[in-house]
């Protein structure tokens, strides 16, 4: 071939291209595996709750969903947001009068929302009710798990429910297509039994029983479902124990001063070794989340924002672990004041990383025991809004699938 | 150091551990598609400059499919596996460098007559880096890993500095045949290179 400079050039010019563009296809912001939080927060319009989204990347925070909210005897006004399992759709979960409502969002204005009604089961005392909005409903491919007095299993795609078996208790989580319960109070009140439920059938295989000393316990799952930790006061000392087979493998009591302290939501690392409890109270009166090393009981505490008031009951957040593990997404969209939603970087970002997210608007970044947290701060409530009591709600990271563009 | 370049490909890469290559433990520091890109940019580097391969026009349409086969499997068009995204990655690499190859080696005179051996040495190379580097990844320890993360490193800095280079080395070249009235003579083969 003779030699042509412009022929080369040309040459050139469509190999850079072609590289260029798939490193644009490739970079980070173009991947939404991961990089979308979503959770709930005191609307800007009075006595309403919105579903917030919050992007990673663009630091693009937008409301996805409001809805009135009602008084604070009852959980109307609770709303829960899930993911649905390819990414593209939140699911909001909220209870109404005579059933528990479940609204999926296209989140990329494909198709209309959907609302699906399921039948309420039982009265809003039952404890099963409350544990469903506490924790929140596991999404596993096209099926949404509810916890009732008998599992529901709900098709996203054609609305069919389905009923299973009772399971005197609540589903915990799952961990891809593996899906846990809790069944609680036999035979005595204080046993708790931890199962595994298929998805398919719905049918129950019980993986270990304990009876446990700990009041106003919360529970979390390894990924193999073999260890059980579970937080709680006993003798008005916070503790997490661990379970493994029935038997206790491991006693950690915290600590954080001579205050009081309150432990709340439970979250394994994928590991399996780290375990993450979010806090209140202690000496400096803060709420935070305990870092928990499992091997060797190492505690590091990531204090976020002062306390209202010492020990508060109420955890006022939920915690929300990214699927590579690397951010923790810590909710106070809920709170009277000051809401905001907190990341922490598990794992060292680079400086460029640190710089690019420096210049973008609306988030702050600080350091804390050695981890970075981005604060991202949330629109003001009006006033009426403030005055409403915290209460329990929920982060969830998005889990892209494999319509991830990877 | 390999903190240094999981930091580097960081910036090019979306790193997502799920489709990540893990060769005894150790996380790569790019995805299985990008693994394949940079892995074979860099034996198809090493090819074109030992073998002093000739771009042709069929050999430059030839890789130009091999970039086109990005466009339905980097799109998610055609269901894919790790294995398969490894792959893509491969043929992306290796149709890269050819284009990027033309300026730098005329100006530098690199370029050799066309032997029958060599085409069939690299289609080889090419095939056998296709079908081989997903199974290396999947089956090999921490020693794989270390080479992987190596090659990809080689194959990016060798995939920028060969861009930087064909791009300027382009418009230098097309500046002096448009200053010495040579652009469409087409004569001299490769004198006005050397100037």
């Amino acid at each position: 071939m003779k030699p042509n400079p412009i022929h080369d050039l040309a040459c050139a010019t469509i190999g850079a291209g072609a590289l260029l563009a798939y490193i644009l296809a490739c970079a980070p912001a173009f991947s939404p595996d991961g990089s979308k939080v979503v959770f709930t927060s005191i609307s800007e319009q009075p006595n309403a709750v919105s579903i917030m989204l919050y992007d990673l990347r663009s630091h693009r925070l937008q409301t996805v969903l409001t809805q009135p909210s009602g008084n604070d005897k009852d959980l109307a006004g609770m709303m829960l947001a899930r993911w649905s399992s390819d990414g593209k759709r939140i699911l909001a979960i909220w209870q109404g009068e005579k059933q528990l409502n479940v609204l999926a969002v296209p989140i990329e204005g494909e198709g209309p929302s959907q609302l699906y009604k399921l039948p309420k089961q039982g009265s809003e005392s039952d404890g099963p009710l409350t544990a469903c909005m506490l924790y929140p409903p596991p999404v596993i491919g096209e099926h949404l798990f509810v916890s009732g007095l008998q599992v529901c299993r709900l098709n996203l795609q054609t609305g069919e429910t389905i009923l299973g078996t009772g399971t005197n208790g609540f589903l915990l989580k799952n961990w891809g297509t593996n899906l846990f319960y809790a069944s609680v109070g036999f035979p005595a009140q204080n046993v708790l039994e931890i199962g595994r439920l298929a998805p398919d059938t719905l049918a129950l295989t019980p993986i270990q029983k304990f009876a446990t000393t700990l009041q106003g316990a919360m529970l979390d799952v390894t990924a193999d479902g073999a260890r059980c930790a579970i937080s709680g006061e006993t003798n008005g000392v916070p503790h997490i124990q661990i379970y493994r087979g029935g038997a206790l493998l491991k006693d950690i009591p915290v600590t954080l001063g001579t205050n009081v302290v309150t432990l709340g939501c439970l979250r394994w690392a994928a590991d399996g070794e780290t375990l993450f409890a979010a806090y209140a109270g202690g000496n400096s009166n803060t709420c935070g989340v305990l870092e928990i090393s499992t091997q060797d009981n190492t505690q590091r505490v990531l204090p976020l924002w002062h306390s209202s008031k010492h020990g508060d009951a109420t955890i006022p957040y939920a915690l929300g672990l990214s699927p590579d593990a690397e951010t923790l997404a810590v909710s106070r969209g809920l709170d009277a004041q000051d809401g905001a939603l907190f990341l922490i970087h598990l794992k060292g970002r680079s400086w460029l990383s640190r710089w690019w997210n420096g210049m973008k608007p609306g988030a702050q970044s600080f350091f804390v025991e050695g981890r970075e947290v981005t604060k991202v701060s949330l629109p003001n409530p009006p006033q009426s809004a403030k005055a409403t009591s915290a209460r329990t709600n929920a982060t969830s990271v998005k889990s892209g699938g494999e319509g991830v563009r990877k | 150091m390999t903190d240094v370049l999981h930091q580097m490909f960081s910036i090019v890469c979306n790193q997502g551990a799920a489709h990540t290559w893990a060769p005894g433990g150790a996380l790569l520091p790019c995805c299985q598609r990008c693994t394949g890109l940079y892995v074979g940019a860099a034996v198809a580097m090493l090819l074109w400059g030992t073998l002093r391969l000739q771009p042709g026009a069929r050999c430059l349409q030839l890789h130009g499919l091999l970039l086109a086969q990005m466009v339905p499997l980097g799109l998610h068009w055609i269901p894919q596996d790790a294995a398969l995204r490894t792959a893509s990655g491969v043929l992306f690499g290796f149709g890269l460098v050819p284009f990027l190859w033309l300026a730098p080696s005329r100006v530098l005179c690199l370029q050799q007559d066309w032997k029958p051996w060599k085409t069939r040495f690299y289609i080889a190379a090419l095939t056998l880096g296709a079908l081989l580097l997903p199974m290396l990844a999947e089956c090999g320890g921490g020693g794989v890993a270390l080479l992987l993360t190596w090659l990809a490193a080689c194959g990016l800095v060798a995939l920028a500095t060969a861009t930087v280079a064909a791009l300027g080395m382009g418009i230098v070249s097309l500046l002096v045949a448009k200053y010495t009235g040579n652009c469409k003579k087409h004569e001299g083969d490769s004198e006005v290179y050397q100037r």
